[in-house]
Formats: structure tokens, sequence, C-alpha cells
């Protein structure tokens, strides 16, 4: 017999309403998994790589830019801006006990970039003693960074080849950054000689808010790695303890917010799928319940005409099957166009790091949706195919229920 | 003059809806960036008002899908709208050019719910097609 002219696909065509209405539960049901289990992965991946991109233990900034939290909105946020020191604390910094790396930062927001009048942020830094930037600018760019030639971030309209003026200045798009979900997406980098002739440029603009700073002889932030010998918390009490105007901060700390809105979205997402499965499966169990009961006088047709026992509840679970298996790719089409497309939407929304998975991780979440869905169906149509097999077939075509 | 099938009055409702859809959504929901403070408007406005003329476009064709009854000029109007859709799908950052971050409104909502309309509209018209030649050859 034709897969088309199969009573299970006979009988899903022949209720469509009930069909529409199983295939709409299934496709939630794989929607909600697919969606959320997407959603909380890509902020896991996004945090993985904030703690990465950070890629120091240890944030050292003038003392108002931590207390007005500006470093917390330019490396958390995405917020542009700049706050500077004297470059002598570096110094002072470096005499501190338990330093393992140390490099300096330089920070400036864009006035307007080339098409919008939205700002960028420029992230400065000195090739010679970075350990954070250029491991993550190598995978894209293998050369030396010459004076006015920037890397962009992988949500920045900008291509390689491309000019992009700051302050007056002519900077060439060198590389682009993989994506890393976090607020470097949109963050230009430049080597410490181009930051400096920018920072120079928009002082002699009259359009920096620091309108005495010296680039030469200023920073924003100094960056450390505690050496094996001594701990993060040993070296950030004694910075603070002995060098005035600045504060260290634990770069865990700073993202401990982030980690804790993670957690708390992870947690509401995992309670909506929940309740979503609950409800789903009940309905699922009653729908085919339901089903079953009305259509008792058929199965015991069925049996006269000498079906089996086991093949009635093939039939049942043909069904359950056919349904759960259209409503789960329904579902899966659905959450991979909500959330592929529209992810920086998503960031944007939630204000949080944001990384897709891999094109594998995807399939293997696509394949468990599926899975997940049509198990569901399956099993809720399973109690109701027992119970058409065990039907009497006699009292029911008299009409004694 | 031959009979349109119930599926085919089905399909124009859906292309018009569809496009009805397309064209408020651009203007209302899935918008370019707002203006600069300055009150001019960033690149993007201009794709938007391009993707906007072209949804317009995409909507008359299918009102007039639905008035005429020929079965060719049918099949011709959606042919039509076929590659209109996979233009308006084109024009945002493809022809002209969105704002500089991809977290921008034009970027992360407009952009994708263009492609998405642009695809399913494509999609709807090609099963209009299909329909048309069914119909056309069951007569």
């Amino acid at each position: 017999m034709r897969f088309r002219e199969s009573v299970p696909v006979k009988n899903i065509k022949g209720k469509p309403i009930r069909t529409a209405a199983l295939v709409f539960i299934t496709a939630l049901l794989s929607l909600t998994v697919l969606g959320g289990t997407l959603i909380v992965t890509s902020l896991r991946t996004g945090l993985d790589s904030l703690e990465s991109r950070l890629g120091a233990d240890i944030m050292v900034v003038p003392y108002e830019a931590a207390t007005k939290s500006d470093l917390e909105n330019i490396v958390l946020q995405g917020n542009t801006g700049y706050f500077y020191m004297d470059n002598a604390y570096a110094q002072e910094v470096a005499q501190c006990e338990g330093i393992g790396q140390l490099s300096c930062q330089f920070f400036l927001a864009s006035a307007s970039s080339s098409c919008c009048s939205i700002p960028v942020q420029i992230i400065g830094f000195d090739p010679d003693t970075d350990f954070t930037i250029s491991p993550w600018i190598k995978k894209s760019y293998n050369k030396e960074l010459q004076t006015l030639d920037v890397v962009v971030g992988n949500d920045l309209n900008a291509f390689v080849g491309d000019t992009l003026t700051f302050y007056g200045q002519e900077c060439q798009v060198a590389a682009k950054l993989d994506k890393t979900g976090t607020s470097y997406d949109t963050t230009v980098f430049a080597n410490e000689e181009t930051i400096k002739a920018l920072i120079r440029s928009s002082v002699d603009l009259k359009m920096n808010t620091f309108s005495n700073v010296d680039p030469d002889t200023t920073v924003s932030c100094i960056l450390i790695n505690a050496d094996e010998e001594h701990t993060v918390e040993e070296i950030v009490n004694d910075i603070n303890l002995h060098v005035k105007k600045v504060k260290a901060i634990r770069t865990k700390e700073m993202i401990s917010g982030v980690s804790d809105s993670l957690s708390g979205v992870s947690d509401i997402i995992g309670i909506l799928i929940g309740a979503v499965w609950l409800f789903g499966a009940v309905i699922l169990l009653l729908a085919f319940k339901l089903s079953v009961n009305e259509r008792r006088k058929e199965f015991a047709v069925f049996r006269v005409i000498g079906a089996s026992r086991g093949k009635l509840a093939g039939i049942v679970m043909s069904e359950a099957l056919l349904t759960g298996a259209i409503g789960g790719v329904i579902g899966i089409v659905i959450g991979l166009i909500a959330v592929i497309p529209f992810n920086n939407f998503i960031e944007e929304s939630l204000g949080l790091p944001f990384l897709l998975p891999g094109a594998a991780s995807i399939g293997a979440y696509v394949i468990m949706a599926l899975a997940a869905s049509v198990a569901v169906g399956a099993l809720a149509a399973a109690v109701s195919a027992f119970r058409i097999s065990r039907i009497d077939t006699g009292l029911i075509l008299r009409g004694d229920n | 003059m031959k009979k349109v099938s119930k599926f085919q009055i089905v399909m124009d409702i859906v292309l018009i809806l569809l496009g009805a859809a397309f064209s408020t959504g651009i203007k209302l929901v899935f918008h370019a960036c707002d203006k600069k403070p300055d009150g001019s408007w960033m690149s993007c406005h201009w794709a938007q008002e391009a993707v906007f003329a072209v949804a317009l476009a995409l909507t008359a064709m299918a009102l007039i899908r639905l008035i005429v009854r020929s079965a060719d000029i049918k099949t011709g109007l959606s042919l039509a709208m076929i590659p209109a859709a996979i233009m308006a799908a084109v024009i945002p950052n493809n022809m002209i050019n969105l704002c500089m971050m991809k977290d921008m409104h034009c970027h992360s909502m407009m952009r994708p719910a263009v492609i998405g309309f642009s695809a399913v509209i494509a999609a709807a018209a090609v099963i209009s097609v299909i329909a048309d030649r069914m119909n056309k050859e069951r007569d």
C-alpha cells in the first residue's frame, strides 16, 4: 500500500482541525525546546567569550572611572567612553609584587563614524606588551598593525580595505575580527601610535572631554596577569593599598553581574520550557484519549474486518509519529528563523553577551528538539494505543459502553 | 473563462495579507533606525523607503491577482512577484548601506525581517503559480 493511501495518513487528512491542533502543540514543544536551548547556550557561550576576551586577571583604572562604573559600561555594556590617568601610575603599579604580565590600554570614542552619528569605541594597545587583544587579533590578521591601521569588530559594517575617518584621521581597516558576542564586536582596535594620533586629533579639534590630555603621558587602563607565586587577591589588595588615585578590579568580579543576570535569564527560560512541556504533554495525552474515545466504533469495525490489536495500536502510534514529526519540523523552522537572523536583536534586548553556537551544535539541538517532540507525542499516544488494543468489539458495536 | 479554484483564492488572500503586513511592518514594526540628533536621516532610512515602495508594489500585484480572472495573467503576476520579492530582500545593506553597527535596529531587526518576509512572499508566489498550473491542467 502506498504511504499516501495508508490508514494513518487518511485519518490525518480526514480530520484537518484535529490534525492542525496536534501539529500546533508539537510545533510549540519543539519551538520552545529549540529556541530556549539556543538562547541559553548562546548566553553561556557569550559569557565564556567575554571571559576569554577580557584575558587579564586584574584591570587598573582611574579611581573615578571605577566609581562611576564607566569601565563596566564600556567593557560589558558596549557603551562608548574614555578616561585617562598619568602613565606614571603604570610604572608605580609595575613595582608591586606578583605582577606576571602588564600592559596598558588607551580608550577613545569616535564622535561620528563614516555613515552614522553613532559613536564607536576605539581601544588602543601596546603591541610589545599586550597579552589580551593581540592573540585574538592574530586569528584574523597575522601581520603587525601599522600606524593608522585599525582592526574592526565583527558587528561593525566595515570591511578590510575600507577607510574610516576618526577626528579627521583616515584609518585603513586591516582586518575584521571573528564574532565574540560581546561589546568588543562593535569596537575598533588600533596600536599605540594610532590611538595616540587619534587622541591628539580629538584634543586639537576640541572634541575631547579631557581638553588638556597629553596622549604621550597618559593611559586609560592597565591590564595585569598575576605570576604563579601570588594570588590575584594579594595583588589587587597591594595595588589598592599602595597606589593612590587608581582602583584595581578583579575581572571575574566585574563580570559576576553579567553571570548573575545570565543565570536569572536561564532559570526563567528553563521554567518556561518546563511549563510549556508539561502543559503540552498533558494536552497531547488528553487529545489522543478524546480522539481514540470518539473513534471507538471505527476501531471496532477494523477489528471485525480482521485488523489485529497490534494493527490498531500501530495506527494510533503512526498518526502520533506523523503529527509529531510534522509539528516538530514546523517548530524547528520557526525557532531557527526566530533566533538565528534576530540574534543581534535578542542580544540588544537582553543586554547580555550572546554568541550563537557553531553549526554542528545547532544541528545537534535541532535533532534533539525533533526527537523530543516526536517522543512526547508518541508517549502520549502510547497510552491510548494500549487502551484501544484492549477494546471489546462486541460491546462497542452494540452501543453498550 | 476557467473557474478559479478555492485554493487559488486562498493563495490570493494570503499574498495580499503578506504584502499588507510587509508594507505596514516596514514602516511601523521592523523599521530603520531613528533620526540623528540633528534631525537628518541615516542611510538605512532610504533602504526602508525603497523596501516600502517594493512592498506596496507587491501588495498591488496581489490585489490585481485577486481581481483578474484570466489564469495566464494571474500566473504572470505571481511570476513577477518572485523577482520583486528577491529585490526587496537585497535592498538593505546590499543595494543601500545600513548603519555602522550590527546591533543597531536596521541590522538587528529590519534586515532579517525584510529577508524573512521576502522569502515567504516569494515562496507563496511560487505556490500560487503551481496552483494556477494545476487548476489549468484540471480544466
